[in-house]
């Protein structure tokens, strides 16, 4: 249960690997209390649940988002009978994949999807219907700036966020009443391994801070929150650009990142999400 | 799937909070009277369970259940029966204990335990073995309980007393509704001496003070409390007022209609932030105080002014703000007092000064597994819900836990769970008791989720 200080005891992150969920998990979670890494792969949810502060109990639990929606309900059953009622699931499964890198293959488009639309909303509905039983708990589901208005070198990524950040808001409007409730986070550009190597464009932040800014927005009970904050407003100005002059200031290109040239491989990929 | 008919129905769940208003959940309510209709909501409690409500005074969330139910005892019509005879009163157990004691003033006796709100019922009471200003002379609540009907999951309608089903007794005296739902009871009563009482106020300059003199009041009047300015620091830490009460003697008292409840003075809204919880509004609250008490150290007082004097504001949690307010109440043996002097100073240096600081002297401990008392120092601190607080109070309870004292369940909504067995020894003792009369684990609130005071509540519900 989340105490009255708003505290979470139990955090469960599918994609458990993610630098940026167990920011999250690390922030929300109190001595004492537990974090849950679902992943893929055991020997990196090892090193990852090494790297969390010491004093929470912490527990790994295999999670393939491109696997069936009953196998996405049987990892929330097994992560629930771990540790009892979950506060907090954290969505942060994803792919960051350029249009250049996916070109005329159809099946890197269909992975596309399955790991940054299908997969998360299979997880979204699984969980929504979950928490609705317990009675409280929070879904945290990582969107994108991208999903607000979707640019060509991202496109799969940007329609595929869109699509999830959609459901999840809609899906957290009808659980209105039951206790638990959605959190949309649309973070721009975070300093992580899916970004590593990439120019950084203006408003880059760090895992700390959207981990902080995601920890604000749950004691207020928001629906959505950009990270940083500061995008709202410009995402919003962004938005009512013609797309012509939209597609250009947002392929403008940045200050390459820490002093190291970006590779030819990643210069192929967008800069600013 | 579901499998609570009414849970997937259209009966909407409903937002449930602690008197303290930082904490809250939804859960279906219920509002059952009679024995078959508390029966059959037993039997149909979904896989989140359901928990008995009250009055709803306690400040966090002992009578809260996320997604399950939560009954409420004061349906109505249950209340109307009130027998008194052989110094003992049945009443059911959601009657309130301000309306018993204006029941039973008229007749000259009254309850010998009575907590510092007057809409705490019966069934709370006993849940919560309560405790009031008068614990040295009379012990708890529960100790006053001469036998109780509880309808448990395990066995029905139980009849339990300190000699019938004396395991269970203790159990459900504490237990937090965690063993079933308390019906009707039996209480001892005391003769009501007089309706007036003769208070007097104190002034304690720093915390040797205020410990010396609230012993001797204790001892020497009926009620006694201390109120400490929790914004003095150094050498002022524990300065404060020390108020203590007894009856007007002999019979003076004017004839009596069983009184009425004091009447509110002030009722406030809800402030924004954290109200009136900085330290600089507390300061001048604090200052007001200690002016009144030096000012008219001397009142006569009616009986509820004395035992509620929280009453007369309603909307304290409101003051503290959107966050709500949390109670940290714990009591340490008598020689651990550097325990209180460091929970003023702690808190104090984060920047917190508690907007309502009472200590209590606590005699001898009651035979119930939970109950909270035992012989020492009980301070209760109303802080406003500020994450920050949470540091501070952890780092307490460690003390707290060391000093061999323990943090009040009743009002708790933030404590350390890997600390509750070191603060209730008991605790295996009275989890054998509740598996026997709950073996499905039906009886369960957010406060048992939280601190995992029933053994169950690790693996929660599939
Ligand atoms: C202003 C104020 C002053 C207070 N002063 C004191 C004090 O001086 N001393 C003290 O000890 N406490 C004090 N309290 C705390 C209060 O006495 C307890 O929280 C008490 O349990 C509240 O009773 P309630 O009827 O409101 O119960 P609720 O708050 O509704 O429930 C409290 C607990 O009792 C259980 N319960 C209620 N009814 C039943 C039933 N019929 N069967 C089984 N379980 C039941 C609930 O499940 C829950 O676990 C104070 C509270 C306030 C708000
Ligand atoms: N970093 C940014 O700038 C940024 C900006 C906007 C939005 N986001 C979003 O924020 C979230 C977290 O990103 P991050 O920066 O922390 O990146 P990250 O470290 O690469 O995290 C992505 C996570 O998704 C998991 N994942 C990918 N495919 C999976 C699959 N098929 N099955 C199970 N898990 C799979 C990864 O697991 P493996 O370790 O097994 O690959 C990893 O845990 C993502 O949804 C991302 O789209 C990030």
């Amino acid at each position: 249960m989340r105490d009255g200080l708003g505290r979470a005891q139990t955090v469960l992150v599918l994609g458990g690997t993610s630098e940026i969920g167990a920011a999250v998990a690390d922030a929300l979670v109190p001595a004492g209390g537990t974090i849950i890494l679902a992943g893929r792969d055991p020997a990196m949810l090892d090193t990852a649940a090494a790297r969390l502060r010491p004093g929470r109990h912490v527990e790994t639990v295999a999670y393939e988002a491109t696997g069936t929606a009953a196998a996405t309900v049987d990892v929330l059953t097994a992560a629930a009978a771990q540790a009892g009622d979950l506060d907090v699931v954290v969505l942060c499964v994803g792919a960051l994949t350029g249009e250049p890198s996916i070109g005329a293959d159809s099946t890197a488009a269909e992975h596309a999807l399955q790991t940054n639309m299908l997969g998360p909303m299979l997880a979204v509905h699984a969980t929504a219907q979950r928490l609705r039983r317990q009675g409280h708990g929070t879904l945290v589901v990582f969107s994108s700036v991208s999903a607000v208005r979707a640019r060509p070198r991202l496109l799969t990524y940007g329609v595929a966020k869109s699509a999830l950040d959609a459901y999840a808001r809609h899906i957290g409007v009808s659980l209105r009443g039951s206790g638990a409730r959605v959190l949309v986070v649309r973070p721009g550009h975070v300093r992580t391994r899916m970004t590593a190597g990439l120019a950084e464009p203006p408003f880059t932040t760090t895992v700390q801070a959207v981990a902080a800014t995601v920890a604000r927005a749950l004691r207020r009970g928001s629906a959505v929150t950009y990270a940083p904050a500061m995008l709202r407003p410009v995402v919003a100005g962004l938005r009512l650009l013609p797309a012509t002059i939209f597609n250009r200031v947002t392929e403008l290109k940045a200050a390459p990142r820490r002093g190291g040239a970006p590779s030819a491989e990643t210069i192929t990929e967008p800069r600013n999400r | 799937m579901l499998t609570h008919a009414t849970q997937s129905g259209s009966e909407p769940a409903r937002l449930i909070r602690g008197w303290g208003h930082a904490t809250g959940s939804h859960a279906l309510v219920a509002r059952p009277t009679g024995s078959a209709q508390w029966q059959e909501r037993l039997a149909e409690a979904g896989p989140r369970g359901l928990i008995a409500r009250g009055g709803g005074c306690s400040y966090g969330d002992a009578a809260q259940n996320a997604g399950g139910t939560v009954a409420l005892t004061t349906g109505g019509d249950d209340l109307t029966r009130l027998v008194v005879a052989d110094a003992t009163v049945v009443a059911d157990a959601g009657m309130t204990l301000g309306a018993l004691i204006r029941a039973l003033a008229p007749l000259r006796w009254t309850l010998p335990v009575v907590p510092g709100a007057s809409g705490v019922t019966v069934g709370g009471a006993i849940a919560a073995d309560v405790h009031g200003k008068n614990h040295v002379h009379t012990g708890t609540f529960g100790a006053h309980v001469r036998e109780m009907t509880v309808l448990t999951p395990g066995h029905g309608e139980v009849l339990m007393s300190p000699t019938v089903n004396p395991g269970a007794f203790w159990a459900t005296v504490g237990g937090l509704g965690l063993t079933g739902v308390i019906r009707q009871a039996r209480l001892e009563l005391v003769p009501l001496d007089s309706w007036l009482f003769r208070c007097t106020d104190t002034i304690a300059t720093d915390l040797d003070a205020m410990l010396t003199g609230l012993t001797d009041a204790s001892q020497a009047s009926a009620y006694a409390v201390g109120w400490i300015d929790a914004v003095r620091t150094g050498a002022h830490i524990g300065a404060g007022v020390i108020s203590h009460a007894g009856p007007l003697m002999p019979r003076r008292t004017p004839p009596h209609d069983g009184g009425r409840l004091p009447a509110p003075r002030v009722s406030v809204p809800m402030l924004p932030g954290a109200g009136i919880g900085t330290v600089g509004i507390t300061a001048v609250a604090n200052r007001l105080r200690l002016a009144t008490a030096r000012v008219r150290p001397h009142r006569i007082l009616p009986l509820p002014e004395v035992l509620y004097p929280m009453d007369t504001l309603p909307g304290w949690p409101g003051l503290h703000g959107r966050l709500g307010l949390v109670q940290y109440q714990f009591v340490v043996p008598f020689g651990a007092e550097d325990v209180l002097r460091a929970a003023l100073i702690h808190t104090r240096k984060s920047g917190f000064s508690a907007t309502l600081a009472a200590l209590k002297v606590f005699g001898a401990a009651g035979e119930a597994p939970l109950s909270f008392p035992l012989p020492g120092w009980s301070l209760a601190l109303d802080f406003p819900a500020r994450p920050r607080l949470a540091r501070v109070l952890d780092a307490l309870d460690e003390r707290v836990a060391a000093a061999g004292g323990r943090v009040y369940l009743v009002k708790d909504s933030r404590l350390r769970p890997d600390l509750v067995s070191a603060m209730y020894p008991q605790l295996p003792r009275w989890r054998a008791e509740r598996a026997a009369l709950d073996p499905k684990g039906v009886m369960t609130s957010d406060l048992n989720r939280r601190l995992h005071l029933s053994e169950d509540a690790e693996t929660g519900h599939a």
